[in-house]
């Protein structure tokens, strides 16, 4: 028996936020927006989790490690 | 001439004095080399997102300018030396530009901010009242 692998429920497909939303931009001085896309450690979240394309994604980890030289982000967060 | 970003963080208990020394001995290394300063921010003392050389906080000051790449090269090299400077980093916006027209947009740019910031708050506060509205209604008659 083969497993098929594609699982499709009733699971949305996602959509680039950039894309949806063009007066969103990815700018590393702005660590509210980036903030939303890496996990509460500070990790960047993937893009076949966020649901971002390539061209976004690869901006954003550009922001998000920009932002993280200048502190306005953390490389890494203790957790409790 | 290329546009560049450069922010930097000082050392946060710093007397306005010194703080001021720093900022003006950047720009200077800027307008020396011919470049141009296009906006000049201070976003102020700010908690850093991890400690740099046992500092928690910081202030920022950011810089948009127009020069060529060995003044970029000054400018760093001058932070570099500056040990009340905690972190600083220079991003390459754009590879030609026409200091004239960057200023024009910058002028424009801050103009708008104000204008909407007085306008359409209002206008929207009027919107949300009016949707409420209609929603009370529709609920009313969809209970007769």
């Amino acid at each position: 028996m083969t497993t098929p692998k594609v699982k499709r429920g009733f699971g949305r497909r996602k959509v680039c936020r950039f894309c949806a939303d063009k007066s969103l931009v990815i700018d590393y001085k702005d660590p509210k927006t980036l903030r939303f896309f890496t996990t509460e450690r500070g990790k960047i979240i993937p893009r076949r989790i966020s649901g971002n394309c390539a061209k976004h994604q690869r901006a954003l980890t550009q922001a998000i490690k920009r932002a993280r030289q200048l502190a306005l982000m953390p490389y890494t967060t203790m957790v409790l | 001439m290329r546009r560049y970003e450069t922010t930097f963080v000082i050392h946060p208990d710093l007397s306005e004095e010194d703080h001021q020394k720093i900022v003006q001995k950047a720009l200077g290394a800027i307008t020396q080399s011919g470049g141009e300063i296009l906006q000049l921010q201070d976003w102020g003392v700010k908690k850093l997102a991890y400690k740099i050389k046992k500092q928690t906080r910081g202030h920022y000051i950011f810089v948009d300018y127009a020069a060529k790449p060995e003044a970029v090269r000054e400018v760093e090299r001058l932070l570099r030396i500056d040990d009340n400077v905690l972190r600083f980093l220079t991003v390459l916006v754009d590879d030609e530009v026409d200091v004239e027209e960057a200023k024009m947009q910058l002028s424009q740019a801050s103009r708008r901010e104000v204008e909407e910031e007085e306008a359409p708050a209002l206008e929207t506060e009027g919107a949300h009242e009016v949707e409420v509205d209609e929603e009370e209604g529709e609920k009313e008659e969809s209970e007769q």
